[in-house]
């Protein structure tokens, strides 16, 4: 019996000093959770993903006028990238940028939805100056500067004048431009018209 | 040959303890190998990144998310990802709960390209009681799934939360893409590797934001530590009412979503 005893002893003793020994030989890793490779997660961090959309900050380098005015503006929280598209190849190679300016890429978030939160601003895109561009109003960077009451008509030749005064978009308090003022051409209106 | 028993015990410790040896010195040979640890501390813009100081989550504010897809645009374009419909680390989901609550729901291209049909085309008939759309990602688990599944070890969740993906270990048998309760994963067909959402590990670990938070206009998809109890997504873990995708499972997701309807729980 006292054999029996003794060789259980032993046993046991190994038992603990070799768990022991594993707790303080065994690599962190293989503790934490799975045989994972430590040089992995370098790999998801290190060149072989460069950041590609870098922050406003970074556009304002060199755009300063731009981003100031974004930056105090209704679009502040809109990246420079949503509008602009990816960055990358303008920062690589100088690329330029082309911002998609039609009434559907500014619908992309402001068009009429019934999905979703109603309390953001949406506009009807069919009954909403329907044939004039987006910006010829709003300055994207600055959404609201160019409310009606405060639009500054940068915009120069008949066709875009008659996006806002043409006979039928006569809405939104706009004067619809005369009918003899049909024969006018393409003249610039601010010809006769000073700007206010 | 004739052992004594003494002998034989002593012969057997030594063996024991001999074999302990090899593994301790080739961890110790490893290190000296790379004086300045493992690899990924050596990448200078990681210096400052400690993993374990950081405990990330991800909060999502449903009622913002106005559909309009430029977290999925802004996510494929940072991680690369196949420009593909069915490719997708993030996405958007309609939701469209009827006046006989029927739950309905879509994710036309995941979302990437806004969602611009009309409802009434869309479900013929139906008379909409609720409508909303529900941005989805990986949920980076506590208690993750695709890690236990993985034969191979190649998916692994790390200190701060992040659970990646080694595309060099990867054998690309799926299995994790079936375990994933929340669809998050896919196969990558360039690799044939599995791949998924890493809160965008190359920016975080820089101090940057994940890309589609950044791209965000409305402020929907909100990131932050979890550690940090000032930090924004701390105080709304603290202060809101958070849910879960699939609480039942028991995953513990580290994405939280706001005042989430019962219809997408």
């Amino acid at each position: 019996m006292p054999h029996l005893i003794r060789a259980s002893v032993i046993l046991a003793a190994g038992l603990v000093i070799a768990l022991t020994l594993r707790t303080f030989l065994t690599p962190e890793p293989l503790l934490l959770s799975s045989t994972y490779r430590q040089e992995n997660v370098g790999e998801w961090t290190g060149s072989g993903w460069p950041v590609r959309l870098v922050g406003a900050s970074y556009c304002a380098d060199c755009h300063k006028d731009q981003a100031g005015r974004w930056q105090a503006s209704k679009h502040s929280n809109v990246a420079c990238q949503d509008c602009h598209g990816a960055t990358q190849p303008h920062l690589d190679h100088r690329a330029s940028l082309v911002v998609d300016l039609t009434r559907e890429s500014c619908g992309a978030c402001h068009a009429r939805n019934p999905v979703g939160p109603q309390t953001f601003p949406q506009v009807d895109l069919v009954t909403h100056w329907p044939s004039t561009p987006c910006a010829a109003c709003h300055n994207p960077h600055d959404p609201w500067a160019y409310r009606p009451s405060r639009i500054t008509h940068d915009v120069v030749g008949y066709q875009n004048c008659l996006g806002c005064h043409g006979a039928q978009t006569g809405v939104g308090g706009a004067k619809p431009a005369p009918p003899d003022h049909a024969s006018y051409g393409n003249n610039r209106c601010q010809s006769c018209h000073q700007r206010g | 040959m004739s052992l004594s028993r003494r002998e034989f015990a002593k012969v057997s410790a030594g063996t024991m303890l001999a074999m302990l040896v090899p593994y301790q010195v080739a961890a110790e040979a490893a290190k000296a190998l790379t004086p300045n640890g493992p690899r990924e501390t050596q990448d200078p813009a990681l210096a400052e990144y400690e993993r374990a100081a950081h405990d990330w989550a991800f909060v999502v504010d449903y009622q913002r998310c106005i559909g309009c897809g430029k977290c999925a645009v802004a996510c494929k374009l940072e991680n690369n990802v196949p420009l593909e419909p069915h490719f997708n680390r993030t996405w958007v989901e309609r939701y469209v709960i009827t006046d006989r609550g029927e739950v309905l729901v879509d994710s036309p291209d995941a979302g990437f390209h806004g969602f611009h049909d009309d409802l009434a085309e869309k479900y013929p008939g139906v008379k909409v009681n609720e409508s909303y759309y529900i941005p989805k990602l990986c949920n980076q688990c506590d208690n993750p799934p695709c890690v236990q599944v993985c034969p191979v070890s190649a998916t692994y969740k790390l200190k701060d939360g992040v659970i990646l993906v080694d595309r060099k270990r990867c054998i690309g048998c799926r299995y994790c893409i079936q375990a994933c309760p929340y669809g998050a994963r896919f196969l990558d067909p360039r690799v044939r590797t599995a791949d998924k959402c890493t809160w965008c590990y190359h920016r975080i670990t820089k101090d940057l934001l994940p890309a589609c938070v950044e791209a965000c206009p409305v402020g929907a998809r909100i990131f932050g530590d979890r550690g940090d109890p000032e930090s924004r997504v701390s105080r709304i873990l603290r202060d809101e009412k958070v849910y879960v995708l699939k609480p039942d499972l028991k995953t513990r997701p580290r994405v939280f979503y706001m005042n989430l309807p019962e219809e997408v729980r």
